[in-house]
C-alpha cells in the first residue's frame, strides 16, 4: 500500500515544528535540581568524571561569579592584565570559583543594563558602579547594605581610606554600600612639561596658582597662523558635563550644591564668575581650538597640539601607551579663582557594589574583599596603574616602584587633598542635563550667564523635588 | 450518480480548519512577533504613560494625566524639540522629495549609465545613519573638509554642529544627502510606470518638455508622491540617530528633537511613563499630519 507524504501533511507537520521550536525557545530554562539535603555540589573536571573510582575530592561548590566594569582591556591594557591574573589566580585560593568578567560601555547603556538585569532578577553578583548612579542604586532598593560583611574586615574600615570624601560617596544615614575600587581620581589639568620649558615655564607649572596665572601661561602657549590657533593654551570646553564646572567652581570657593544634596548652590556670584572665566578664554583670550563634537582632548594633548588640557589622575597608562616616546607631562590642581582660597580638584572614588538580588552574596563579598585589600589590590595597582583610596597602596613598595615608571603619579595623594566631592546628584544625567544644556548655551551665544544659571537651578531643584516625591529620599 | 455530495450541505469556512489551519501556523510566529513587540509593547507604553514609573522602583503611583500635562504645559524642552522636529520635518519632506524627484527625471532620461546612476545615488542610503553621522562629524569640523573647501574661496568656514543657528540645518543636509537616494529609486519607478502613449499624445498636442512634466508626469505620479510624503514625514518625525550621533541634541537644546528626548527620558532618565507620555503626543502629531497628507491626496481618479 503506497502512502503519499501529500502537500498538506507536510505544511501542517513543517507549521507544528515551527511552533513547537517557538513555544521551546520561549520556555524558561528549568532551575537546576537542588542537591538532596546534606549533599554537596562537586566541582568536577570530565576526567574525574570518567576515572571509575573516583578520588576524594574536597567539597567545593562550583559557582560562576559575574563582575561587571566598564574598563575594557581595549582602553587600558593593564586592566587586562589584572582580568587574566584575576581569572586565573583567584580560583587557587577559592576552589571551584570561576570568574566571569563583563563589559558594557560607560554611561547610560550601563545603567540600563544594569536595571534591566536587576528587573529580571538575574544581576551581576560584583558590580562595578559610578558614584554618581550608587546613590540612586542603593535608594531604590537595588544594593546590599554591606555593614555586616565589613564589620568583619578590618582592612575595610572606614579610616583605612584617604580623604573623609571617599567615604560620603558610598554610605548614607551609616550604611555603606560600596567599597572604593578606583581613586582617589581627580579631575586635574594635565599639562605638556616640554612645551612650558620651552616657553620659559616650569614644567611642573608651578608659575600657575591663579586664574590670572593660568590666562597669563595659556596665551603665551598659545600658538595662531593666518588668525586660526594651531597650538592651544588650554581647550575649553562646553560646560556640557558638569564636571569641569564642579571643579571651577570649587577654586572660586564654591559648590555646585550643599553636602547633603538637597538643593543647588551655583546661581550666585561664584558661579557667575565661572562661567564668564571659560567664556573669556574662548572669546576673549582665544587660548582654546573651537569647541566641536569631534575635538578629542586627550589626543589632541598626546599629538603636543595643547599645552594644557582638562584631564584626570588616571591617565598615565593612557599616555605611556599612545604618546610618542619621551612625552613629558606633569598633573596640576586648578588654579585658585578670585573668591577662593586654594587652587583644587574634584575628587570620588568609584566603588564596588553589590546587587541586592545576586544569587552568590557571601561569594561575591569574598571577591570583592579579594579585590579591595592587599595583596590582590596591590596587584592590580602594579597592573594597570590604578590606584584606590586604601592608604595600604600609598605606602607600599609597589607604590615606589611605580611613581619611578610614572613620576606624575605621585601627584595622585597630593591633588585629592585639594578635592571637593564629585557633585553627584540624584538622578544624576537628568540634573547634568539641566545645568550642562543651559550653560551651552551661553557658550554658543544663545543665553546670558545670570538667565542660564537661574534656569539651571530652576531645573535642578525640579528634579530633586521629583525625585524626593518619588523615593522618598 | 454523486447525488448525495451534489445535495450536501456546503460547510462553512471555520468549521474546515483543514484549509486554514497550515496558513495560521505558517504566520503564527509572525503573529506572536508583532503582538508581544508591537501590539502589546505599544498597549503597555499607553498603560505606563499614566504612571511614574522607572523599571526598578516598587513605587509606581497612579499620576492619571500629569504626565502629558507636564509636557504640555511646564517643560520648555518639549515644546523646543516639537519646533526642531518641525523645522525639521518641513526642511527634509520638500528637500528629498524634490531632489529625489529631479535626480530621477535626469536618471530617467540618461541614456548611458543609468545603472551607475543609480548605484551612486543608492549607496549612501545603504550605509547605516551611525557610520554616515559619523563621517559628517568629521565633514564638519571646524578644520574638516567643508570649511577647507569654503577655505580655498576665501569663506572663513562656520563651526557647524557648535552654532545653534547652523546645527539643526547641517543635520538636515546630512539627512537628506543620505536618504535621497531611496526615494529617487521610488521615483524612478514610477516614472517607469508611465506609458510612452502620454508623452506622445503630449507631443502631438505641441507640449514641450515642462508642460510634459508639469501635465503628465507629475498628475501620474500622484500615488508615489503620496507614498513618498506620508512616509517621509512619518520617518522625518522619528528622527534620532543622527542627533544621537552628531550633536546629542545640542548645543543647548538646539537639535533636540523629540524621538531624541523620548530617549532621553526613557533610558538615561528612567521617567518611563514621561517618556511614554510624550511618545503617545507624538503619535497624535504624526497621525493628524498622515490623515491631512491623504486628505491632500484624496481623488477619485487612481492613476
Amino acid at each position: 500500500m503506497e502512502k503519499r507524504f501529500s502537500r498538506r501533511v507536510f505544511l501542517k507537520l513543517a507549521g507544528s515544528i515551527t511552533m513547537a521550536t517557538a513555544v521551546a525557545a520561549c520556555a524558561a530554562t528549568p532551575a537546576p535540581t537542588p542537591p538532596p539535603a546534606g549533599a554537596t555540589e562537586v566541582a568536577t573536571t570530565p576526567a574525574e568524571e570518567k576515572a571509575t573510582v573516583a578520588p576524594p575530592t574536597p567539597a567545593v561548590t562550583a559557582i560562576t561569579l559575574r563582575y561587571r566594569t566598564w574598563h575594557t582591556r581595549e582602553a587600558n591594557p593593564g586592566d587586562g592584565e589584572w582580568y587574566d591574573w584575576l581569572i586565573a589566580n583567584y580560583p587557587a585560593d577559592h576552589p571551584g570559583v570561576t570568574i566571569e568578567v563583563e563589559f558594557v560601555p560607560f554611561g547610560s547603556e550601563y545603567i540600563q543594563k544594569v536595571l534591566a538585569d536587576v528587573a529580571a532578577g538575574t544581576p551581576p553578583d560584583l558590580l562595578h558602579s559610578s558614584i554618581i548612579w550608587a546613590r540612586d542604586f542603593y535608594d531604590r532598593g537595588v544594593l546590599l547594605d554591606l555593614n555586616d560583611y565589613l564589620d568583619q574586615v578590618p582592612e575595610l574600615a572606614p579610616d583605612m581610606f584617604l580623604g573623609e570624601a571617599t567615604n560620603e560617596y558610598r554610605s548614607k544615614g551609616g550604611k555603606y554600600y560600596g567599597v572604593p575600587w578606583e581613586g582617589p581620581d581627580s579631575s586635574v589639568v594635565a599639562l605638556n612639561s616640554s612645551l612650558f620649558e620651552e616657553a620659559g615655564f616650569d614644567p611642573k607649572g608651578a608659575d600657575i596658582k591663579t586664574w590670572d596665572d593660568f590666562v597669563r601661561v595659556a596665551k603665551a602657549l598659545t600658538k595662531e597662523e593666518g588668525g586660526e590657533v594651531v597650538q592651544a593654551g588650554f581647550l575649553v570646553g562646553s560646560m556640557r558635563y558638569i564636571e569641569g564646572f564642579a571643579t571651577w567652581m570649587y577654586t572660586n570657593g564654591g559648590a555646585l550644591h550643599d553636602r547633603e544634596i538637597t538643593k543647588p548652590t551655583f546661581n550666585n556670584e561664584r558661579g557667575e564668575q565661572v562661567v564668564q572665566f571659560q567664556l573669556d578664554l574662548l572669546n576673549t583670550h582665544k587660548v582654546s581650538f573651537p569647541i566641536s563634537p569631534e575635538r578629542q582632548d586627550s589626543q589632541l594633548f598626546m599629538q603636543g597640539k595643547t599645552a594644557m588640557v582638562h584631564w584626570g589622575t588616571w591617565c598615565h597608562k593612557m599616555i605611556a601607551a599612545n604618546a610618542p616616546a619621551g612625552f613629558k607631562y606633569w598633573l596640576i590642581p586648578f588654579p585658585q579663582g578670585p573668591m577662593g582660597e586654594r587652587p583644587a580638584v574634584t575628587t570620588w572614588s568609584n566603588m564596588f557594589v553589590l546587587p541586592k538580588k545576586t544569587k552568590n552574596p557571601d561569594a561575591a563579598f569574598e571577591l570583592m574583599r579579594f579585590c579591595t585589600t592587599p595583596p590582590g589590590l596591590l596587584k592590580r595597582f602594579e597592573l594597570s596603574a590604578r590606584t584606590t583610596p586604601h592608604k595600604s597602596i600609598f605606602e607600599s613598595e609597589t607604590w615606589q616602584k611605580m611613581v619611578a615608571q610614572f613620576p606624575a603619579l605621585a601627584q595622585t595623594p597630593v591633588v585629592a587633598e585639594l578635592g571637593g566631592v564629585y557633585p553627584f546628584f540624584p538622578c544624576f544625567t537628568e540634573a547634568n542635563d539641566a545645568i550642562g544644556t543651559e550653560l551651552e548655551q551661553v557658550m554658543v551665544g544663545q543665553k546670558g550667564v545670570k538667565e542660564a544659571l537661574a534656569e539651571a537651578e530652576r531645573k535642578v531643584i525640579e528634579v530633586l523635588e521629583r525625585r524626593k516625591s518619588a523615593i522618598g529620599a | 450518480m454523486g447525488s448525495t455530495r451534489a445535495v450536501s450541505v456546503r460547510r462553512p469556512l471555520w468549521r474546515q480548519p483543514r484549509k486554514w489551519i497550515a496558513g495560521y501556523l505558517f504566520a503564527a510566529p509572525a503573529i506572536c512577533f508583532i503582538l508581544v513587540f508591537s501590539v502589546i509593547s505599544i498597549a503597555i507604553s499607553l498603560y505606563i504613560s499614566f504612571f511614574q514609573y522607572d523599571v526598578i522602583s516598587e513605587v509606581r503611583p497612579f499620576v492619571g494625566l500629569r504626565n502629558y500635562t507636564e509636557a504640555l504645559f511646564r517643560d520648555d524642552v518639549f515644546w523646543t524639540a516639537l519646533k526642531n522636529t518641525t523645522l525639521y520635518v518641513l526642511s527634509v519632506v520638500p528637500s528629498i522629495t524634490v531632489v529625489g524627484f529631479l535626480l530621477a527625471l535626469a536618471g530617467h532620461h540618461a541614456r548611458y549609465g543609468r545603472s551607475v546612476f543609480r548605484t551612486i545615488y543608492f549607496l549612501p542610503s545603504i550605509t547605516p545613519m551611525v557610520v554616515v553621522a559619523l563621517i559628517w562629524v568629521w565633514l564638519y569640523s571646524p578644520k574638516g573638509m567643508l570649511n577647507q573647501m569654503l577655505g580655498v574661496l576665501g569663506i572663513h568656514g562656520p563651526n557647524w554642529l557648535f552654532d545653534r543657528n547652523l546645527a539643526l540645518p547641517s543635520v538636515v543636509i546630512m539627512s537628506v544627502w543620505q536618504t535621497v537616494g531611496y526615494y529617487t529609486v521610488i521615483y524612478l519607478a514610477g516614472l517607469a510606470d508611465i506609458p510612452q502613449d502620454y508623452y506622445d499624445a503630449a507631443k502631438v498636442d505641441g507640449a514641450n518638455r515642462w508642460q510634459e512634466i508639469r501635465y503628465v508626469t507629475i498628475p501620474l505620479l500622484r500615488n508615489v508622491n503620496l507614498f513618498v510624503t506620508v512616509t517621509l514625514a512619518i520617518a522625518a518625525f522619528q528622527v534620532f540617530t543622527q542627533v544621537y550621533i552628531m550633536t546629542r541634541g545640542g548645543p543647548g537644546n538646539a537639535t533636540a528633537t523629540m524621538q531624541f528626548i523620548i530617549f532621553r527620558n526613557a533610558f538615561q532618565y528612567f521617567r518611563m511613563g514621561y517618556a511614554s507620555a510624550i511618545s503617545w503626543l507624538l503619535f497624535l502629531v504624526v497621525f493628524a499630519l498622515v490623515i491631512a497628507q491623504l486628505r491632500t491626496y484624496r481623488s477619485e481618479q487612481m492613476f
